[in-house]
């Protein structure tokens, strides 16, 4: 009986080891697609068994950190100290509601996971301290956003200031805007509500609307026009042009570009227009370069990339292709004057400032001034990645706009939101939207001060139809940025 | 009488009693370790009370240890280390599921005291408590049962109380019975609840060794050969087609595959051995698959067990989706609970292995294993398992009759298939099953099982080492009166009282036995014949066996198949078998394999004739010093006059033991 004992006895070490294989499987092979189902529910309970990392601004005001939170499962939660002032910045960090924004992208750091803290964490291991997250620095300025907070308090919309020398963003903040302490609290009895409210709420506060929202740019997108235009070689900043001074009308066609109010061009040549906004003058200057001279431009300036991100996803700017333009002489204009198929987000507005203020470069925008490990080491800088995006337009073109755009400060459109001691360049608009509706204010400038470069665009939307008609860039948008840009250059 | 030749010295096998202790006190260092090991990872602190429960369990194992030495003085000394580090990790681990448990009534109760007033009884010291109560059954069998071969007397008394354990949570209400999804409970008020299947599968186990040690001959013999296989016949088929229909019943009626599987699994395997026949593994493997798939698929309950096995996901997903009546998710959770333990684990108390509903229970202990020990202490845990059971066959192995083989290799089996059913069924290998596992599962009663079956397997391989007491060389006017008597069909006792016989296998009924060849068992045949009571039987004395020479093993083969009915008077009334063949030195009957006895008696052609002798080829020393055993003893020639073999060793030279 010997022997069928010995084969039992190997056929019962066979049936364990399909046990160590199926271990080895489920443990080592396969465990990183089973560990991230979403099923798993300890990845809910890691994400709150210890501190996550802060957020903070560049001056170290703390805009997102973790309490303890007296639960059993969920040690910790995430507060929120200035509430909605930088809603659309962190975003939030929900048991039940996932996350948004820096708290999205960068939650593997503020986790403390990533690959780029894993030696901190070892050591951390090592020495028996108890595990958290990685630090998140951003490039915004605390005391520039809270202007555009105040600025902002009583207008929808949105304010984006950034250093056009490096592509920090200084402040980025838009209304309605929503507190994330409500939706990221641990209990649910806070959370569910305030979740249905941000959801069912028609204006989206929880959506960055300075860089995830696209709105007809109007008249600041002639800042593009004007570049293709000096650049063509065919027109000069101040050399008159044959463009019309009154409405612009194609032959055989109904259509005709009016100026604001209907009134006339006081002269034809491109400096003028700009200062005043003519838009029978920029539309022609538009038809005569084409479609694909446009187009061209309006990509140089970053529109049509879908994939910006600071790192925050942007929404991708539009400009007609050529191809869709065609021949159609009145839709290259109207979409050459910021209206019809163009659209532009808040951000992309202050890059076209910050490339006449960068002498025709535009920098990379990014958000994050550093990371820093939980052992205090610091694992990435914003400064070390600082790099151009593109070359929208040579220098000596930038510094032919840069006269045009100080123009419009000092003679123009924009005289009444000058700044005094900055050498400031701007732009406004006034962009139509549907029928009914209000048209958008816009403002755009660019100026530097005390060592220091911003530029900065401001995008009002009024609802009420009784200030429709007074609706202007300068108006409404423009104190704004004037506001904003004093508090970023340090000048009263 | 003449002169018998000076008596030899007691042989000298180790005991290996003090290894055992240093083992087993080693295990239970290994336990405190990873106690202490919870309590700084819960609160930084060495858990309270924490050399209280070393002290406390060294001095269990101290008194283990006192009673083997007892009791089973020549025992395995691996057994006892081993189930003290399995039971010790296990309180360990519930110990851990514990904490968590009173942690979240902590805060539950804050949040609502009104609903959550009752702090949970931890039920670590209920585990305590059956440890406890399983060492005493330990002791209880190992004092009460001093041979194993007295349960041999019980085959059928065990038979129907096994059957009436295994079978009994299926025929009460659901409401005493049902607990995880699985019938196999009995739920007593007062919140105990026992598993009976466990004591039943050790009745069981005992009833198959027993029945097929009496029938083997039958089952074994009587074929025919078809491709390659030896095909039974259809009449031999009765013992297996029951079993089968009981298996499947189990199935039906409790849900539990575990049991089921363990149940069949344990008596076919103990089938091939008993008869060392493939063909009847093949019988059994086919018919348990081929019925189980069938059962699968018409069944409900076992069906969803399936699917869940199938597609592990589907219940989350449904229960994400709002569905109604979802599947369970176990199965997803303890994937999820092995994958975040990885390779080293998360250390014990830092994962989250009570997501597993039922953490503590029966199977799902092992995911606590898996997640905060990792790939690195699941296979630690598994080798001890393993050890376990290799140690359990090797008792089979060393062994000296059928029925301690049998026993010892149907426990070692059922051990193993246990393990394996309730791994596999957490790892996603099998569909999910409701056994416990081994010493690590919360559970009483199935704790308590296991302690007896390490009590048996001590015992069995007490058994199995020692010692035979030292033979002494019959002088030839003893071989004359022993051979005369034999002829006269009377039972010798020319030598009785003349070998010091410790543990003494007394006939369960009859009188001492004459002589120690005349082990009970060796020429039992069948049951229908002698009764599984009478295990000394008429058969008698029935140990021809000395090895010879090398191609006697076709002859048997060869032999006229003999019905199994005449088996029995075969034996009997063949008077030369009585006689030894030759001088017997102690030990001698070591080497003689137990089937050989019965397959001589079937076969043996005559009186005077050439000696029937076992196999060669399959001739399996059960000493441990295997080759000290064929070198010191020399192969009498083919027809050699069995009385003058010479050199034989003298009892010094000879070593036990490893």
């Amino acid at each position: 009986m010997n022997q069928p004992i010995r084969r039992v006895a190997i056929f019962c070490f066979l049936l364990i080891a399909s046990l160590l294989v199926s271990s080895n499987y489920l443990q080592v092979v396969n465990a990183d697609s089973y560990k991230s189902r979403v099923g798993n529910k300890r990845n809910v309970y890691d994400a709150f068994a210890y501190p996550r990392g802060q957020i903070l601004t560049a001056d170290g005001t703390v805009i997102a950190n973790s309490v303890p939170s007296g639960g059993l499962l969920y040690k910790y939660q995430r507060q929120y100290p200035l509430k909605s002032q930088y809603g659309n910045i962190t975003g939030y960090k929900s048991i039940g509601y996932g996350s948004t924004d820096i708290e999205s992208v960068l939650d593997g750091y503020l986790k403390g996971t990533d690959s780029s803290e894993s030696v901190a964490n070892f050591m951390d291991t090592l020495t028996g301290k108890s595990k958290k997250g990685g630090d998140v620095q951003l490039t915004l300025e605390n005391s520039v956003q809270q202007t555009a907070i105040t600025q902002m308090t009583k207008k929808i919309g949105s304010v984006v200031a950034l250093d056009p020398t490096t592509g920090a963003i200084l402040a980025m903040y838009s209304n309605p805007t929503f507190d994330p302490n409500g939706i990221s609290s641990n209990n649910s009895d806070i959370s569910t509500p305030a979740a249905n409210a941000l959801a069912n709420d028609k204006t989206k506060p929880n959506l960055n609307h300075a860089i995830q929202e696209n709105y007809p740019p109007g008249s600041i997108f002639k800042i593009v026009t004007a570049t293709a235009a000096l650049e063509s070689g065919k027109f000069t900043e101040t050399g008159a042009t044959q463009a019309p001074t009154g409405p612009l009308t194609w032959p055989g066609s109904a259509n005709q570009l009016i100026n604001e109010n209907g009134v006339a061009c006081p002269a034809n040549d491109l400096k003028t227009a700009l200062e005043q906004s003519c838009n029978s003058v920029y539309g022609w200057v538009a038809d005569q370069l084409g479609a694909p001279t446009m187009a061209e431009y309006a990509q140089k300036f970053g529109f049509n990339n879908p994939s910006l991100k600071i790192p925050l996803s942007v929404a991708q700017s539009n400009y007609p292709a050529a191809n869709q333009i065609g021949s159609d002489a009145v839709a290259l204009a109207q979409d050459s004057v910021g209206q019809n198929g163009t659209q532009a987000t808040p951000l992309q507005a202050a890059m076209i400032a910050a490339a006449v203020a960068n002498g025709g470069v535009i920098m990379q925008p990014y958000l994050v001034d550093k990371e820093t490990a939980p052992n205090g080491h610091v694992t990435y800088k914003g400064t070390d990645h600082q790099h151009e995006l593109s070359q929208a337009m040579q220098p000596s073109t930038a510094a032919t706009l840069d006269d045009m755009m100080k123009g419009v400060v000092a003679d123009g459109t924009a005289q009444p939101d000058a700044v005094a001691g900055v050498g400031m360049g701007a732009k406004t608009g006034t962009a139509q939207r549907g029928q009914g509706q209000n048209p958008l204010a816009w403002f755009i400038c660019y100026g530097s001060a005390n060592g220091k470069h911003v530029a900065v665009a401001v995008m009002v939307q009024t609802d009420n139809p009784a200030v429709r008609d007074n609706v202007s860039g300068a108006g409404y948008a423009g104190p704004v940025a004037a506001a904003v840009m004093k508090a970023a250059l340090g000048v009263s | 009488m003449s002169a018998a030749p000076p008596r030899p010295e007691e042989p000298l096998v180790p005991k290996r009693r003090n290894t055992e202790l240093l083992l087993s006190l080693f295990a239970v260092a290994i336990a405190m370790f990873a106690y202490a090991n919870v309590g700084l990872a819960d609160n930084g602190k060495l858990p309270a009370g924490m050399w209280g429960y070393g002290a406390g369990l060294a001095a269990v194992v101290v008194v283990a240890n006192l009673l083997i030495r007892y009791a089973a003085p020549y025992a395995d000394p691996l057994f006892l280390p081993l189930a003290i580090f399995l039971n010790g990790i296990g309180l360990v681990l519930i110990h851990r599921l514990d904490i968590y448990d009173s942690e979240t009534f902590v805060a539950l109760h804050k949040v609502d005291p009104v609903k959550y007033h009752t702090a949970p009884t931890g039920s670590t010291t209920n585990q305590l408590m059956f440890t406890a109560l399983g060492i005493i059954a330990l002791a209880g069998v190992l004092l009460m049962i001093k041979d194993h071969r007295i349960l041999q007397r019980y085959a059928y008394i065990s038979m129907v109380a096994g059957l009436f354990l295994v079978a009994v949570p299926a025929v009460l209400p659901a409401s005493i019975s049902s607990a995880n999804g699985a019938k196999s409970w009995i739920r007593f008020p007062g919140g105990v609840s026992i598993q009976p299947a466990e004591f039943g599968k050790l009745l069981l186990v005992s009833f198959f060794a027993a029945f097929l040690m009496a029938k083997r001959d039958a089952l074994r013999v009587a074929s025919r050969r078809v491709f390659g296989l030896n095909i039974p016949r259809g009449r031999d088929m009765g013992p297996i087609a029951v079993c089968w229909v009981l298996a499947m019943l189990i199935l039906v009626f409790e849900t539990d595959l575990g049991v089921s599987l363990m149940f069949f699994g344990a008596f076919v395997v103990l089938l091939y051995i008993a008869t060392e026949r493939t063909s009847w593994l093949v019988f059994g493997v086919t018919a348990f698959i081929g019925g189980a798939v069938f059962i699968a698929e018409t069944v409900p309950h076992v069906q969803q067990r399936v699917n869940n096995w199938l597609h592990p996901f589907n219940g989350e997903i449904c229960a994400a989706a709002n569905g109604k009546n979802c599947p369970s998710d176990q199965i997803s959770q303890s994937i999820y609970g092995f994958a975040t333990g990885g390779i080293f684990g998360k250390g014990l108390d830092q994962g989250r292995p009570w997501l597993v509903g039922f953490a503590k229970n029966a199977d799902f202990i092992l995911v606590t294993v898996g997640e905060e020990l990792g790939m690195v202490g699941l296979f630690a845990l598994m080798m001890v398992y393993t050890l376990f059971v290799m140690r359990g066959f090797k008792t089979a192995l060393l062994i000296r009759d059928n029925y301690g083989k049998l026993l010892a290799a149907g426990l070692s089996v059922t051990f193993a298939l246990q393990v394996f059913i309730t791994a596999g069924g957490v790892m996603r290998v099998i569909p999910l099953t409701g056994l416990p596992m081994p010493f690590l599962a919360a559970g009483g009663s199935a704790l308590v099982a296991n302690w007896v079956v390490v009590a048996l397997l001590i015992r069995l391989s007490d058994s199995a080492r020692r010692p035979l007491p030292p033979a002494i060389p019959l002088s030839d006017d003893e071989l004359r009166a022993m051979r005369l008597a034999a002829a006269q069909r009377m039972p010798s006792n020319a030598v009785q009282g003349r070998h010091a016989q410790p543990a003494a296998p007394q006939g369960p009924d009859g009188p001492p036995r004459p002589h120690p060849l005349a082990q009970p068992g060796l020429g039992q045949s069948g049951l229908g014949q002698t009764g599984l009571s009478d295990p000394g039987g008429p058969g008698g004395p029935g140990g021809p066996g000395d090895p010879t020479p090398p191609g006697a093993a076709e002859a048997t083969q060869a032999m006229p198949v003999r019905p199994a009915g005449a088996a029995g008077s075969a034996g009997a009334g063949d008077p030369t078998q009585a006689v030894p063949a030759q001088p017997r030195g102690y030990g001698e009957q070591t080497m003689m394999r137990a089937g050989e006895a019965t397959q001589a008696i079937q076969t043996t052609p005559g009186p005077n004739s050439e000696p029937e002798q076992g196999p060669t080829e399959s001739y399996t020393p059960v000493f441990e010093d295997e080759e000290d055993d064929v070198r010191t003893r020399q192969t009498p020639a083919p027809g050699a006059n069995p009385g003058d073999a010479p050199g034989r060793p003298s009892p010094s030279e000879r070593r036990y033991g490893p």
